[in-house]
């Protein structure tokens, strides 16, 4: 058995019924790991994932039934892990070792997963551009389409991947690997342990070669935690989500508007896949959503606004790089000059900005009013329809990244939908689902209809290429 | 030319709660640094506040006890600035809308007139950590202890007009805040802090002067010091035609005198900003109503039962209910020996002195009401004589020993065996003829001095009526 050619939820069963060791399973996806490109890691777990495997081992001999036993899981290096740094690709964090455990990565392990490495991020987390890659051509080929070190892992054989899903960065990504991610809405995970730049937007996402994973990961990872007071909503009663799966009872929002800022390609997917709702026999309504340009900008005006003074907090006094300085003004400046990359800097001066006396109600209060204005109106959207069906990018290939502006305006359809807080399932191909809070169950079963069309359109376009 | 002094004062409490603010360490004191300390209130990156709810009820009951209105929802926001006692770069605070606001406190004008001191704002905050200089003076270290250790700051109005008003508001304040149960209000160990606003303005005027600063004053003695000495230095300025710098300053202790800090014009801009990692605080009317019905009994209501209650002169009352521990241990001293003004007397005049001399507060006294009531007891028993009783008192003060055992223990037992005084006057009278003659010729001043010579002679312990008597009967009877 390939463990890099199945999904966790058949991994998990070989290895409770014995078929297989957790342990001969890691080894082999860490040796895999290893082979690919090391600007994809900023980490790899070998000796502690070896000794979880075994762990697991232990247990499924002492007669446990674990839904993810055995299965690889790598996180993103936004996430706190005792015995893996947390880097951040930054010297502001300079030998720093996290003293917690990431509530969500500890209740997948909990689930019988385990920990095979950390993937890169850049500059304090704030770029998930996983690097200059100086590897192998199939990785550079992958590394310029692809912004995320957890869709990439992934899709490369490692099924199961975490990361801060915080402008769609991961979705997008995610689709472009081919593969599946799911953004939960914000309180059914704990953050807790995520290294946060933008509270309000920040939140882990899910990254799985196969959709059905992507509904393991979402149990395994839920639930109360006292560490994330948003979790508290998951104590609310859900039963009035629980949906009917029939497509003929169901209607799905299409916005046939949205074609027109689509690159040819992803517009053509995007038809297609509504074409295929029709086919299916759900019902279909065309909406109309404005907001979309006024919604990025505001979502990027409240990110940088909250990145700026979140990363005060990394100012070389309890950790990271420290320098010689006579005077403290001084050592802030020389510190921060030190260790903050590009990004990190830029979202820093901007947000400051932002925020100050005479541009905050110009700039953040206005952003924040159009935050507000946008869940109301996703919210209008959605009485419409049960699902409604989106893109998730303009163009196949994303713009260069060191053009930061078109890099962010990369994120038209996946920011308005994080600022929402609701959650959205993204397929191959350019499309996402997007639901109701609370709805993902409702979007992982219904996700079926749309995963084989996904997977077709991909081929297709795929097949077009050659 | 007269001026008119306008202050207006900023108040630091620590609130008493069991955790801090934001996480579950201790919210007590310990002397080894970083003791208390986790990774959120250290700020490590992933860490998210959760806010303690007994913090938020202690500061509803102080913005209560202090007759403010109160915000049913009210947000936590981010200020925004760099210093390394401050773990996360920004410290959150209430910013946009305080949990309390539009408050007043009551006190005495100089003239003893009741004044209305308005107060602005009543916030939640979290403190920030300590800097510590190596004993070398090499370097700083820090400790985050403190860090995250919740506060109320408490805003006047430019509402004071001498600095001693703003001492009797401080005094005023600290009384209402310990009596609420809100905090311990140690200004000596930083649970209460003050900061001071002062400015100065031709009387008549209506501008207002610029204003300065005053920080690091330790206690309400140093708040009137640095605003009588702020208050000169200001005149001298204006006397002169020029204008005073709007400036933080730094009130030195040893010298007296207040220091430069840093020009207001370097003022920081703190970004305040809502804090998106912490929900909305929300409170019911009806969490407020019940609040306010918890409300303890206030030093003012107390004084008044006092007066009413034990019949106290309304002096007495004052004295008593300023703090709400010297309040409830002389209610406490009444449970043993049950004469309010006896015991008042006593409470107010040796016991008081007792602990100044000794710089302690009532509740570090080790003298206990039972022992009070033991001691007055002993005094209307004539085991002791009132003076007697002061001297054991000042030893069962110092040793902690029950009075009854300081009594015995130093054969301080008054003296009331007649055999044994008789003798004595005795030999007083054989010693003085020359007062016995006096007395005899009339002057009745002099049995006082004669019962004076017997109490000598008995180091106080003899029974002064008994001697008295005594005296008058042998006198008149040789004569």
């Amino acid at each position: 058995m390939k463990v890099t050619e199945i999904n966790a939820l058949r991994v998990a069963e070989a290895v409770n019924n014995r078929e297989v060791s957790a342990s001969s399973l890691i080894e082999e996806v860490i040796e895999h790991c290893k082979g690919l490109d090391n600007k994809v890691f900023s980490c790899l777990a070998t000796e502690m994932a070896l000794e979880q495997a075994a762990a697991v081992d232990r247990k499924i001999k002492s007669g446990f039934n674990l839904p993810l036993a055995g299965v690889p899981l790598v996180i993103a290096d936004d996430f706190s892990f005792r015995g893996m740094p947390l880097a951040l690709a930054s010297s502001a964090l300079q030998n720093y070792h996290p003293p917690l455990n990431a509530a969500s990565v500890e209740k997948i392990v909990g689930a019988g997963a385990v920990v095979v490495g950390k993937t890169a991020v850049g500059d304090m987390g704030l770029d998930t551009v996983a690097g200059k890659s100086e590897g192998g051509t199939f990785f550079k080929e992958l590394l310029y389409k692809v912004r995320s070190g957890a869709a990439i892992a992934a899709s490369c054989g490692c099924i199961l991947s975490l990361e801060n899903d915080s402008s769609g960065m991961t979705r997008q990504s995610a689709s472009r690997c081919g593969i599946f991610s799911l953004r939960p809405t914000p309180g059914r995970v704990s953050r807790y342990g995520l290294n946060l730049r933008s509270g309000s937007f920040d939140y882990p996402g899910f990254v799985a070669t196969h959709l059905d994973d992507l509904a393991v990961l979402l149990q395994a990872s839920t639930g109360y935690d006292e560490r994330d007071i948003m979790t508290a909503v998951n104590s609310i009663q859900r039963d009035k989500y629980i949906h009917n799966s029939n497509p003929k009872e169901i209607t799905i929002g299409f916005c046939s508007s949205l074609t027109g800022f689509l690159d040819e390609e992803p517009a053509a997917a995007y038809e297609k896949m509504y074409l295929h709702c029709r086919e299916n026999g759900f019902k279909t309504v065309d909406l109309t959503l404005d907001i979309l340009p006024e919604a990025l900008r505001a979502f990027y005006v409240v990110a940088f606004a909250e990145t700026s003074s979140t990363l005060s907090r990394f100012d070389g006094i309890r950790f990271g790089m420290a320098v010689d300085s006579d005077d403290l003004e001084e050592y802030y400046f020389k510190t921060r000059r030190l260790t903050f990359g590009d990004e990190a800097c830029r979202r820093s001066i901007f947000g400051t900005y932002l925020l100050s006396e005479n541009s905050y109600e110009r700039y953040y209060k206005k952003a924040i009013n159009i935050l507000n204005r946008t869940r109301q109106v996703f919210a209008e959207v959605l009485d419409q329809c049960d699902l409604l069906l989106f893109p998730l990018f303009k163009s196949v290939s994303p713009p260069d990244h060191l053009n930061f502006i078109q890099s962010y305006e990369e994120d038209i359809f996946t920011a308005p939908v994080n600022m929402a807080g609701l959650p959205s399932l993204a397929f191959p191909g350019g499309v996402q689902l997007i639901t109701e809070p609370f709805g993902e169950e409702k979007l992982l079963a219904l996700g079926e209809y749309f995963k084989t069309a996904a997977e077709e359109t991909t081929r297709e376009s795929k097949e077009g290429e050659v | 030319m007269a001026y008119k002094v306008v202050i207006g004062l900023e108040v630091h409490v620590e609130l008493q709660t069991v955790t801090k603010l934001f996480c579950s360490c201790p919210n007590s004191f310990v002397a080894e640094a970083n003791k208390h300390t986790c990774p959120v209130c250290l700020g490590f990156p992933g860490t998210l506040p959760r806010l303690n709810q007994e913090a938020v009820k202690r500061a509803l009951t102080a913005s209560l006890a202090l007759n403010c209105q109160i915000a049913l929802t009210s947000y936590f926001d981010r200020k925004n600035y760099f210093y390394p006692d401050m773990p996360k770069g920004y410290q959150i605070s209430q910013f946009f809308v305080p949990i309390g606001s539009h408050g007043y406190l009551d006190i005495d004008d100089d003239q003893g007139e009741p004044k209305r001191v308005r107060i602005g704002r009543v916030h939640m905050e979290e403190d920030a950590g300590k800097l510590v200089h190596s004993p070398a003076g090499d370097r700083a270290m820090v400790d985050y202890n403190r860090a995250g250790v919740p506060l109320v700051e408490i805003v006047t109005e430019p509402d004071l007009g001498s600095p001693g008003e703003a001492k009797r508001y401080l005094e005023k304040l600290k009384a209402v805040l310990q009596y609420a149960a809100v905090s311990d209000c140690k200004m000596e160990e930083g649970s209460l802090r003050c900061d001071a606003n002062i400015s100065l303005r031709p009387a008549g005027s209506k501008v207002l002067g610029n204003k300065t600063e005053l920080k690091n004053m330790n206690s309400f003695k140093a708040v009137e010091q640095s605003l009588e000495h702020e208050i000169k230095r200001q005149r001298k300025i204006l006397e002169k035609g020029k204008q005073v710098l709007s400036q933080t300053l730094r009130w030195d202790e040893g010298s007296g005198s207040t220091i430069a800090m840093r020009g207001k014009l370097q003022a920081h801009d703190y970004r305040c900003f809502p804090d998106p990692e912490l929900p909305p605080v929300y409170l019911t009317g009806e969490e407020v109503n019940k609040a306010q019905a918890a409300l303890p009994e206030m030093a003012e209501e107390r004084a008044v039962r006092f007066v009413k209650e034990y019949g106290l002169p309304v002096y007495d009352a004052g004295v008593l209910t300023a703090s709400r521990e010297l309040a409830d241990y002389f209610e406490s001293c009444l449970v043993h020996y049950n004469k309010p003004k006896i015991v008042s007397n006593w409470v107010m005049g040796e016991l008081s002195a007792l602990l100044n001399s000794a710089g302690l507060e009532i509740n570090g006294c080790r003298f206990t009401p039972e022992f009070m009531g033991e001691l007055l007891h002993m005094i209307e028993g004539r085991a002791i004589s009132g003076k007697i009783a002061k001297v054991v008192l000042d030893k069962s003060f110092k040793s902690g020993k029950a009075p009854g055992d300081v009594v015995k223990n130093e054969g301080l037992m008054q003296i009331s065996d007649q055999s044994e005084l008789e003798m004595l006057v005795d030999k007083v009278i054989d010693a003085n003829p020359d007062s016995v003659e006096n007395y005899r010729g009339g002057k009745n001043k002099a049995i006082g001095f004669l019962v004076g010579q017997v109490m000598q002679e008995t180091k106080g312990k003899a029974n002064p009526q008994l001697v008295n008597e005594l005296l008058v009967r042998k006198i008149g009877k040789n004569g």
